[in-house]
């Protein structure tokens, strides 16, 4: 099973967990979480702006997820991406993946986040304490 | 043709427009539209800039069809 959205509202790990379906042939879970950090190549950040080609986005996050789970034994993916503006220290994506053993599962998770940054149509644009903005590429 | 083009991020803020309806001729290629729209910054745009149409990667070679809607895409950086 998977679950790909794309959200203004604040993104709630636990809540994330709840929602997952169990099943007993998973015996590892991993989940990785992108957080806004204060500085990028030695300027304090303030916040990011996120913004998404939503169908797009989708799409191809669909393919990314079908990749992975041609490569390992997946149960369930779950990928949970922010749009809009985030404070430092915010929950900006949530990936999470289950699997019968850990180590699929955590390289499940380590391929779609890597090629989600590369290829999924989502830009951000941070703001600096002096007020300056820009772009990221 | 008509062909509508979608921006965002960088290129949108450039143009201060989010979408673009052009009448172009047959057989139009994609790289062709950077030149239209952003003059003399096309060529350093070029290097950084993908594009999808239907909302699906395609080269700068690939021809345009009418009705397709040409997305331009900068450097992405989700996460």
């Amino acid at each position: 099973m998977n679950q790909i959205v794309i959200t203004k509202e604040p993104i709630c790990i636990v809540r994330l967990m709840e929602e997952l379906s169990q099943h007993d042939c998973c015996g590892a879970l991993v989940w990785f979480a992108g957080i806004v950090r204060n500085e990028n190549d030695g300027k304090p950040v303030n916040q990011i702006y996120y913004e998404c080609y939503e169908p797009m986005a989708k799409k191809e996050l669909e393919k990314i997820v079908q990749e992975a789970r041609q490569k390992w034994p997946i149960h369930q993916i779950n990928i949970t991406h922010h749009v809009g503006a985030l404070p430092v220290g915010s929950v900006s994506l949530i990936v999470i993946a289950t699997a019968p053993h850990r180590k699929e599962a955590f390289d499940a998770v380590q391929y779609v986040v890597d090629e989600l940054k590369k290829r999924v149509p989502i830009w951000k644009k941070e703001t600096y304490e002096s007020g300056q903005e820009e772009w990221l590429h | 043709m008509n062909t509508r083009i979608l921006l965002f991020a960088g290129l949108r803020e450039r143009l201060n427009k989010s979408e673009v309806q052009l009448d172009l001729p047959q057989g139009t290629k994609v790289c062709e539209i950077l030149p239209i729209l952003f003059g003399e910054e096309a060529a350093k745009l070029t290097r950084c800039t993908l594009f999808a149409i239907n909302q699906n990667y395609v080269t700068p070679e690939t021809e345009l069809h009418d009705g397709d809607e040409l997305t331009l895409i900068p450097p992405v950086a989700g996460g």
